[in-house]
């Protein structure tokens, strides 16, 4: 794996370049998807980019201390954190993975959310503080589930690279891990059901809510780029191995694009709910998870 | 019907949506904007008397009739077009439009005096 | 004007964010202009989307004439929104305190504490009417050509205004 692999993952396919105008992209389908559930138009198809432009222009107020540099610093950093969540996705077959890239890819995915929270509390906003008290608690919930399905399989394949746990063959416990990440996805993507960060009627904006301009540009930019490596993560487990790379990529996209249009079905068609029914929901998940996991282990011990 | 069912029969349909600057027609005997009608008007005033925002002005002087009439200050509620025995005042069946400025909104309306009509009978 | 100015011109137009403040209404106005998020009218087709924090928003439609308790509160909100805004009065209560003139609970039509760009009159007006201020008011917003410059003030809002609104 040379430097020249890396910059173009990073920075053209499937990082920085790519990622961004996808990110855009997936935003609008969303919303366009959600629109003709509910029959009406939706946004024309540039909308993100235009919102985007529009927070650009805006001036932001004078903030003093260490808190005004803080508040400056999170949405860069998330935005930074999930390109390289994207460059790391294996869509194309190649050598440029390590062994481990799994827990930065991981670790990687869950930064935006950590520095929400963040974000949250430096802007010194009660609703802010509100807003990141929730995201919290929801963050433990859904990670519990979805770090105990990916640790999983990956431990049943004997392997931390995103690559050959992508390309290992299917299993039963593959799949049991790929439904719990679609029931955690929602959780990540602040998407109803479990949308609790973003209640409007309850908290105004959430963390973001003392957030103006570029600083606002950044998240939201962050949170579609959120959409793009949770997708992608989907769509590379459930991908299967393919060697041209140009129709890897758009078997990518498209699978992406489906796990995106499940969502919004999922979003469009529940309600929000609140947080002990939310962490209930993921506490149960959870036991499942630790059912399945411990019994295909005592399984497999005793297969072998 | 399931959730599902519906997300499913509405992706399939066409969005009811109303296409911006599309605008639904508005009902028969929608209250729009106030028009007088010089011609019809006697001059009782009262129109201004029953309005329920002052919305409408009227004054007599000795040879004309000033009726003036401020749609941003009015309420639309049609108390002045019931008043009017003679049906100089009229209710706009379109809603009123949006606009930029106060001062250019308002209307004003300045017509001679008529001649009174008494019944037969009165020496005068 | 540059090619960057022509991008956020053509942003500003395109995304108008709106939060809305009841500054005393009898919610009439307020419900209409919900209404103009259902699908029938759907406001999401001119990119319009009902922010929750004014600090998101550029365009602030305003509803209900200002009695005196609610008049900090849209002066604060005012200031809150980042420049450049736009200021639209929904219904006739704002634009002239409609049925309510002369009441000693009011303080008076909102022109004479922030500037108001458009009005939109009716009582209540309908949603197809508050989508159509919304329209003018997202092209008054693209035509402001300097980002940094506020809203002009003129002189007999300066004297009603608190520091804070001032030094925007």
């Amino acid at each position: 794996m040379n430097l020249s692999t890396i910059l173009f993952r990073f920075l053209v396919f499937p990082g920085l370049l790519f990622s961004v105008p996808a990110a855009w992209f997936y935003l609008w389908v969303e919303r366009k998807a959600m629109a003709r559930m509910q029959l009406r138009i939706g946004p024309p198809f540039m909308q993100p980019f235009f919102d985007f432009l529009k927070l650009l222009g805006k001036e932001v107020p004078e903030r003093p201390g260490f808190s005004g540099f803080l508040m400056k610093l999170w949405p860069i950093l998330s935005v930074a954190a999930a390109v390289g969540a994207c460059g790391l996705l294996p869509v194309i077959q190649s050598g440029a993975g390590f062994n481990g890239d799994l827990i930065l890819l991981l670790s990687l995915l869950e930064v935006p959310s950590m520095f929400l929270i963040a974000a949250g509390f430096s802007s010194r906003s009660m609703w802010g503080q509100i807003g990141s008290a929730r995201e919290a608690t929801m963050n433990v919930a859904y990670n519990i589930v979805f770090l105990m399905a990916i640790i999983g399989i990956a431990v049943s394949q004997h392997t931390f690279s995103v690559q050959s746990l992508a390309q290992s063959h299917g299993s039963i416990l593959r799949w049991i891990a790929v439904l719990a990440i679609l029931a955690c996805l929602p959780a990540k993507l602040h998407m109803n059901p479990f949308s609790l960060t973003n209640a409007e009627q309850e908290i105004y904006a959430g963390p973001t809510t003392e957030y103006v301009g570029a600083e606002l540009a950044m998240f939201e930019l962050a949170h579609g780029l959120e959409w793009v490596g949770a997708t992608g993560l989907l769509a590379v487990l459930i991908a299967p191995a393919i060697a041209n790379p140009f129709a890897a990529a758009a078997v990518f996209v498209a699978l992406s694009l489906l796990v995106v249009l499940v969502l919004t079905g999922i979003a469009a068609g529940t309600a929000r709910l609140a947080i002990d029914s939310s962490v209930r929901f993921y506490g149960q998940c959870a036991l499942i998870l630790i059912v399945i996991g411990v019994s295909s282990a005592l399984l497999m011990r005793i297969k072998l | 019907m399931s959730i599902v069912t519906l997300l499913l029969n509405n992706l399939s349909s066409r969005p009811v949506t109303l296409r911006f600057p599309q605008r639904p027609p508005a009902a028969p005997g929608y209250r729009g904007t106030v028009i007088y009608d010089a011609e019809k008007c006697t001059g009782c005033g009262m129109c201004a008397f029953r309005c329920t925002s002052r919305a409408i002005e009227f004054r007599n002087t000795r040879t004309h009739m000033i009726w003036s009439y401020d749609p941003g200050q009015c309420t639309y509620c049609g108390r002045c077009v019931d008043g009017c025995a003679d049906h100089a005042i009229t209710q706009s069946a379109e809603c009123p439009a949006p606009y930029c400025d106060r001062e250019a909104v308002k209307f004003s309306k300045t017509s001679p005096r008529k001649e009174k009509k008494l019944p037969t009978g009165d020496a005068e | 004007m540059s090619l960057w100015k022509k991008l956020i011109c053509l942003g500003r137009r395109k995304s108008p964010w709106l939060f809305h403040m009841n500054s005393g209404s009898c919610n009439g106005c307020d419900i209409e202009l919900i209404a103009g998020l259902t699908p029938r009218y759907d406001a999401e087709q001119l990119g319009v989307k009902l922010e929750t924090s004014p600090r998101h928003a550029d365009i602030i439609c305003i509803s209900g004439p200002v009695t005196h308790t609610a008049l900090e509160a849209v002066k604060t909100v005012y200031g809150q929104v980042p420049n450049p805004k736009a200021v639209v009065a929904i219904g006739s209560c704002p634009a002239s305190t409609n049925v309510f003139i002369d009441s000693r609970v009011l303080a008076g039509p909102l022109d004479k504490h922030i500037p108001v760009d458009v009005y939109v009159p009716g009582c209540p007006p309908r949603p197809d009417a508050i989508l159509q201020g919304v329209a003018k008011a997202a092209q008054i917003l693209a035509k402001r050509a300097d980002a940094k410059k506020a809203i002009e003030v003129t002189e007999t809002q300066q004297t009603n205004e608190p520091a804070e609104v001032q030094a925007q």
